[in-house]
């Protein structure tokens, strides 16, 4: 296997019985995995998507069928060499607890064998990629790491040996769910730089969508529902299984799948204090506008000042205006862009790079925009689709959700006792 | 079911086929004068031999029985009162004694006694209980420790009293862990009194000693696998004790 | 409530044992610290000897139940021994000298060491073991790794355990000609009512006392050293 290049997996009717057990947990898996893409492996719990990802680093080994990795057959491959090439994340990290962070990233590149200045230059690569200070965190045991940190640590440890595949079993199953969109995020991020064939096994749709270049849903013995790109699945569920599973709120969850960088940002009006206010008061009038935006030294937003308050140019602008609420970055999705503009109650949100640097706006228009544009792309072919809506009913659709899901819930029940 | 009666089983099984093959090993040479060192001086026959080992092993059980009624009657209570105090200027010392006792060679004690007290029938006892003592101390002390803070919560917000919640939660819940404390100090027992020798008590250890003074392998197996037959037979039965004297609730639970 | 009958300590003779006991220490320097050495050094190689058996016994076996049980069970039958039953079993055998005091020490050491080793060895946390399979760790390096740095502290307690369980029971196997404090305890008892007899069993004790302690405060040092700061407790 070439060095970090990524390879296609390419799964053959894979079958996997377990002595004991009438049904197979696998039965006839046939799927390609294009190099370079995320594929999502989604599905309730017990469907045996974990056994399938599981198979292809033979941590799982299938009682029929192939698996090629690159054009290579795994089962001819030794196991514990096949997995040194291939990265693997699991929930809650499963970090070796008597190993600092350092140790625990660089136990692949240590197992084969690297020089020990080459393993502490990937090492120090790898902390900068997951966004971990290597002097504050390098020494510490992963207990003590909040949940975010250590799945952070288990990433770089799964791309230590920068493997052409990562396998990644529920990684962020057991976070909170903000740390957890922050860490689907820069999984997005890191992957645009790494680019690797990433498996992703996850039972949360959403997730799915968010992370998925493409989604497989899953249901008993890991019979392929449907597969297909997420605005697909989302537009044409291909039956009422998948129609169910991805539950109430469609057209919302759409928006997991334009990111902020996507759009055209808007240039809104900002200063730094240096700059002095000449300048900022006359852009703020000629453009119309109310508001101008307040940047530190490193050019991060920080505060909201009203043209009025300009007009004072206050010695200390820290003091006056409305402290930004809340930034969103540039990968972050619209769905999440939405939420934050919900939450903070603006009507516009300052977007970031990964430095925290500004880049320009996000205003809540352009979601609504992007949402029609999203729907007028599906649409057409599609009888049941809903038609487009205000932002009003979609922002009550997110409270109905909940309501929808179960009504879902129990139409896929009546389904399943037809069958 | 076919299982736990076979490891049951198991334990007799092996101790009867021990006492066979040293009946028939020593059999042969209960005639030999290696015997008549044994039995005492006017009695030279197997007759007089064997009924001599069944003194000894009398006077065994005596050591072992009196001693735990005593380690019972002490250890238990104690180990409630240790529990009853916050204080830790209470349990540190204890402790340390706990620590202190366990390092403190048996032997060592019972001769400390003897040459403090002379040899009295009761310094025996003495030396054995206070050894034996510290298991079942220590895991009563641990059995009550052990319960779950919230049932003991429970059991006051319904209105049971100190007393009440001590006698119907917390001991019939301890009751595996100090079961397990006797057990280990039924054996511990059986053990030390085989030490008793050395400072005249009697027991089985008599006639190990006698076969070690006199260079007599025979008697010294003799003694030697009594000795260790009678301690596993102990620890077997205590074992069924144990599993039946556990509250029904709690049975299976592995108790260290 | 107290009983109306009190039992009466005897009234004994206190020997002048405060002052005579560090004259007859001091005396007797050489001895004492020969005696000492000679249990220290029985004690470490037995339990030397036993670690490696047991932490074998342990890894070889922690995976099946049924070994695993029939270990704990062979090794829990040495301990039920009257330590003096098998002495005289093993000098029956081997005849006199350090053999079989070591063997025997050694079969007393056993259980602790075992049963730690499987408990500790079992506690590994799946996830953990799962997550070191996917990094390609071969079951010889995730043995020699993983668990049994994580099974340390367990497997460590269970040394401890045995090393004290061992100090003691050497004082005895000095009847049987093995090295060690003992000896000061056999012959303060033969010489029971002679002028030193107290101080010299009082030696014995007194000094095995202090070689446990020493022992367990050496192991919890060891400990210190060798724990992973991630798993301390």
């Amino acid at each position: 296997m070439a060095k970090g290049q990524a390879v296609e997996i390419d799964l053959q009717s894979v079958t996997k019985e377990y002595a004991g057990s009438s049904v197979p947990a696998v039965e006839n898996f046939s799927l390609t995995i294009p190099a370079g893409e995320i594929v999502v492996f989604v599905g309730p719990s017990g469907c045996g998507k974990t056994t399938t990802m599981r198979m292809i680093n033979r941590l799982v080994r299938p009682t029929s069928g192939r698996i090629l990795i690159g054009g290579e057959d795994a089962a001819e491959m030794k196991p514990d060499v096949l997995r040194r090439h291939i990265g693997y994340v699991v929930q809650q990290a499963g970090l070796l607890p008597h190993l600092t962070v350092r140790q625990n990233i660089e136990t692949v590149p240590k197992l084969l064998g690297w020089k020990r200045d080459r393993v502490a230059a990937r090492s120090r690569e790898l902390f900068e990629l997951v966004g971990l200070d290597e002097q504050e965190f390098g020494g510490r045991y992963p207990r003590e790491l909040s949940g975010g940190q250590q799945q952070r640590v288990g990433v770089a440890r799964a791309l230590a040996a920068d493997p052409p595949i990562l396998l990644m079993d529920e990684p962020f199953g057991a976070l909170d769910p903000i740390t957890r969109d922050r860490l689907q995020s820069e999984l997005l991020k890191i992957q645009r730089r790494v680019r690797k064939t990433i498996v992703f096994v996850t039972h949360d749709i959403d997730e799915a969508i968010k992370l998925g270049d493409r989604v497989v849903v899953l249901k008993e013995r890991s019979k392929i529902a449907q597969a297909g790109a997420p605005d697909e699945i989302l537009a044409e569920p291909a039956d009422r299984y998948v129609r169910a599973f991805i539950g109430g709120g469609a057209a919302v969850k759409r928006l997991h799948l334009v990111r902020v960088e996507d759009l055209d940002l808007e240039p809104y009006p900002s200063f730094t204090q240096a700059g002095g206010y000449e300048e900022i008061i006359r852009e703020v009038g000629t453009g119309g506008l109310d508001y101008a935006l307040l940047l530190d030294d490193q050019r991060r937003p920080q505060r909201w000042l009203h043209r009025d308050e300009l007009q004072d140019r206050p010695t200390d602008p820290g003091a006056v205006g409305q402290a930004v609420q809340g930034v969103v970055m540039a990968t972050t999705t619209l769905h999440d862009a939405m939420d934050e503009m919900l939450s903070s109650g603006t009507g516009v949100v300052p977007a970031v790079d990964d430095r925290g640097a500004y880049i320009g706006t996000v205003r809540l228009s352009q979601v609504t925009d992007a949402l029609e544009e999203t729907h007028h792309r599906t649409v057409a072919d599609q009888s049941d689709a809903a038609p487009v809506r205000t932002l009003a009913e979609i922002t009550g659709e997110i409270d109905r959700r909940d309501i929808e899901a179960e009504r879902d819930r129990q139409a896929a029940a009546k389904a399943g006792d037809g069958a | 079911m076919t299982r736990t009666l076979l490891r049951l089983l198991a334990t007799p099984a092996a101790i009867v086929v021990a006492l066979v093959v040293l009946y028939w090993q020593v059999g042969e040479q209960t005639n030999s004068i290696a015997v008549s060192a044994l039995a005492g001086p006017d009695a030279t026959s197997a007759h007089a031999f064997s009924s001599n080992v069944i003194t000894k092993i009398g006077e065994h059980l005596k050591l072992v029985g009196i001693s735990a009624v005593f380690v019972l009657a002490i250890g238990v209570p104690l180990g409630i009162v240790l529990t009853r105090t916050r204080s830790r200027l209470i349990s540190i010392p204890i402790n340390g004694l706990f620590n202190a006792g366990q390092a403190a060679p048996v032997i060592g004690v019972l001769v400390l006694l003897v040459s403090i007290f002379d040899i009295k029938s009761w310094v025996p006892y003495v030396g054995l209980v206070l050894y034996a003592v510290l298991p079942v101390m220590r895991n009563t002390v641990e059995g009550i420790r052990n319960v779950d803070p919230g049932l003991i919560d429970a059991a006051r917000g319904q209105g049971f009293s100190r007393r009440q919640v001590l006698t119907r939660v917390e001991l019939p819940l301890a009751v595996p862990i100090i079961l397990s404390g006797i057990r280990t100090s039924l054996v511990l027992l059986v053990g030390t009194a085989t030490l008793a020798t050395f400072i005249n008590a009697g027991g089985l250890g008599d006639i190990i000693n006698d076969g070690i003074k006199n260079q007599r392998d025979a008697v010294l197996l003799t003694g030697a696998v009594l000795a260790a037959a009678l301690a596993v037979t102990i620890d077997w039965i205590a074992g069924i004790a144990e599993r039946y004297l556990s509250p029904k609730g709690l049975r299976g639970e592995r108790t260290a | 409530m107290r009983g109306p009958h009190r039992v009466r300590l005897p009234h004994v003779p206190v020997p002048p044992l405060a002052s005579s006991f560090f004259t007859y220490v001091g005396d007797n320097s050489d001895s004492v610290l020969r005696l000492a050495w000679g249990h220290v050094w029985v004690v470490a190689l037995s339990i030397g000897i036993a670690v490696v058996i047991g932490v074998l016994l342990g890894v070889l076996t922690y995976r099946s139940p049924l070994a695993s049980s029939i270990a704990l069970t062979v090794s829990g039958l040495f301990l039920t021994f009257p330590s003096f039953a098998l002495l005289g079993i093993l000098l029956a055998i081997l005849g006199l000298g350090v053999t079989p005091v070591v063997i025997a020490l050694v079969l007393y050491a056993l259980l602790p060491i075992v049963s730690n080793t499987i408990t500790g060895l079992r506690e590994v946390d799946a996830v953990v073991l799962d997550s070191a399979r996917g990094l390609g760790m071969s079951p010889v390096g995730r043995l020699i790794r993983v668990e049994l740095p994580i099974a340390w502290p367990v497997i460590l307690a269970g040394l401890r355990t045995a090393t004290q369980l061992v100090v003691g029971i050497a004082a005895i196997a000095a009847y049987v000609n093995g090295p060690g404090l003992g000896r000061f305890i056999f012959s303060g008892l033969s010489q029971l009512g002679g002028a030193n007899a107290t101080n010299q069993v009082v030696v014995g004790t007194l000094g095995i006392i202090i070689i446990a302690l020493v022992f367990d405060l050496l192991l919890s040092v060891v400990g210190r050293l060798t724990i992973s700061k991630g798993i301390r407790a």
